[in-house]
């Protein structure tokens, strides 16, 4: 049942331009980053392109997500949907795992990167796997995002504009640390996504970073799925 | 067997349904009739589960909506007004999609074959739906709604929008489908009613206004006999076939309105009094009373 709500979103983004953009343009962008650390500053890390990749991730989660409930609401296709015996956290779980792989297939294709690095060099090879765990876990937290501003609005644009404005205020959260007492950074710290995600871009694969993750990601499916519960026929 | 006991749906102040009960039994062809925003898309939608009514309760095959939403909507093909569908799928991966998710798997490529075919997609199943003309789409829109082979069917306003041979196709279709399965559409043009269903509700401002089989509704009012004649014998002579009035009057020309007591049809005495006393029937027809004019009737009083 959910394989085949994720198949027809596949459907929808390979069988449009949309994934073949995504794809290439964040390669384009994630290139231009690798190149540029690893021709400037002559080093075989990918330190270069992590620290960009939340902010890039920002801009592309939110592109990718913010057609899938609010189109279905816009063409009252989400009335189809919900008079079909299946649940509402179904149709959400289904938005989520398609946009998770359209990610993951990006991701692959970008691996070409660290191969390089391989072949050219010498790269400490738990750094780079825990890297790219965190940037799977950072995008996947991104998409729920977006899967939740999708669910908030009909409308595609202010879906987009939503969704990174909650990114970019969970994004600002590591900003804020410095302009703060210091009983409060470490509580901030917690709650940062950009920390987390640091932590894993310097080789550090704990439980506590992992969790986050996934209370951040459940945390907005929950809340899309509520919001489309509550909000039908309207 | 759907049961809707005093159905209420507020949207703020607004009472888009307002305590409305019936019953449909097994195989019958109800239609909701009533003008726009009267409440049928809301008392559907209830019934299909896709909202919560504000008050009272929908029961299909004995099943509660509010409760056990899952399984109702096993039981129900859905047709939603405007028949919105995914535009970028083709007719087979739509109707293999909704197949899918009903839970159709081993045997989904046989269902959407009798889907298709019942409902003469077959020739455009691999054409993209956002090129197909609307009657298609309806069609489409009518073979997702079967294609599990529900019990009940729930229609709304499966015609709108198609032009005149389209809208007989999807008439016959319907009426095709209303010989096993227990359907109920909802339109606010009279003649389909008359035309596919053997029972109507009208609903007008959230309430039911009449809820009966279609030839009673129609036998309850009464029909009138027009006469246009020329002659000297003045209008009251023909007060014997019932009460009569006069619409116009020019000289010797007469143009009378009867209406008859009960159910007899006068209309060859009418003529026979006429050349008795040597009359020149220029005109002489029956008027039925059409379900537009009942339906005018019923509705205005709530409106008063």
């Amino acid at each position: 049942m959910i394989a085949a709500l994720v198949k027809k979103e596949l459907r929808h983004y390979f069988f449009s331009p949309l994934a073949y953009v995504v794809i290439s343009i964040f390669l384009a962008i994630t290139g231009w980053f690798f190149t540029s650390s690893l021709f400037i500053i002559k080093e075989s890390e990918l330190r270069g392109m992590m620290e960009i990749m939340p902010l890039v991730l920002m801009f592309f989660m939110p592109a990718v997500t913010m057609k899938s409930l609010a189109e279905e609401r816009k063409l009252d296709t989400i009335q189809l949907l919900l008079t079909m015996p299946i649940r509402e956290w179904q149709i959400v779980l289904s938005k989520y795992l398609s946009a998770v792989i359209l990610y993951g297939v990006t991701l692959l294709f970008s691996l070409f990167y660290p191969l390089l690095l391989k072949i050219i060099g010498r790269p400490d090879s738990g750094v780079i796997f825990s890297s790219y765990l965190g940037l799977f876990l950072l995008g996947c937290s991104y998409i729920a995002i977006g899967i939740f501003a999708s669910a908030l609005t009909s409308n595609q644009v202010i879906a987009f504009i939503s969704g990174f404005s909650i990114i970019f205020g969970v994004f600002m959260l590591s900003r804020l640390q410095m302009i703060l007492p210091v009983r409060f950074q470490t509580a901030i710290e917690k709650f940062s996504i950009v920390s987390h995600f640091d932590n894993m871009t310097r080789g550090i694969i704990s439980t506590t970073d992992i969790v986050y993750f996934i209370l951040l990601n459940i945390l907005f499916l929950t809340a899309a799925t509520y919001l489309l519960y509550t909000r039908r026929g309207r | 067997m759907i049961t809707v006991r005093s159905l209420k749906k507020h949207y703020g102040p607004v009472r888009a349904v307002d305590g409305i009960s019936f019953e449909i039994r097994p195989g019958e062809v109800v239609g909701f009739l009533g003008p726009n925003g009267a409440g049928k898309t809301t008392t559907m939608q209830i019934i299909t589960g896709y909202i919560e009514p504000s008050e009272g309760e929908a029961l299909v095959d004995g099943i509660d909506v509010a409760s056990q939403p899952i399984e109702v909507k096993r039981k129900i093909g859905y047709l939603p007004e405007n028949t919105s569908l995914y535009e970028d799928l083709t007719v087979f991966d739509f109707l293999e999609f909704v197949a899918r998710v009903r839970g159709l798997n081993g045997n989904s490529r046989a269902a959407i074959k009798k889907a298709a075919e019942a409902c003469g997609i077959t020739e455009v199943i691999n054409r993209t739906i956002g090129t197909l003309s609307k009657g298609y789409r309806q069609r489409v829109g009518l073979a997702q709604a079967i294609i599990h082979d529900p019990p009940f069917l729930i229609l709304d306003e499966p015609t709108t929008g198609l032009d005149p041979i389209q809208i007989a196709e999807i008439r016959d279709l319907i009426k095709r489908l209303g010989r096993e399965k227990t359907v109920v559409l909802s339109t606010h043009i009279l003649p389909e009613v008359e035309q596919t269903c053997n029972r109507v509700i009208v609903i007008h401002q959230g309430r039911i206004v009449a809820d009966s089989p279609i030839d009673e509704l129609r036998k309850g009012m009464s029909s009138t006999i027009e006469v246009e004649y020329r002659g000297q014998t003045p209008a009251e002579a023909f007060s014997g076939f019932g009460r009569v009035e006069v619409v116009r009057k020019e000289g010797d020309l007469h143009l009378i309105r009867i209406t008859p007591e009960g159910e007899g049809d006068p209309r060859e005495e009418i003529y026979r009094f006429c050349v008795e006393n040597d009359l020149q029937l220029r005109e002489l027809h029956r008027e039925m009373k059409s379900l537009e004019a009942i339906f005018r009737e019923l509705t205005r009083g709530e409106e008063a």
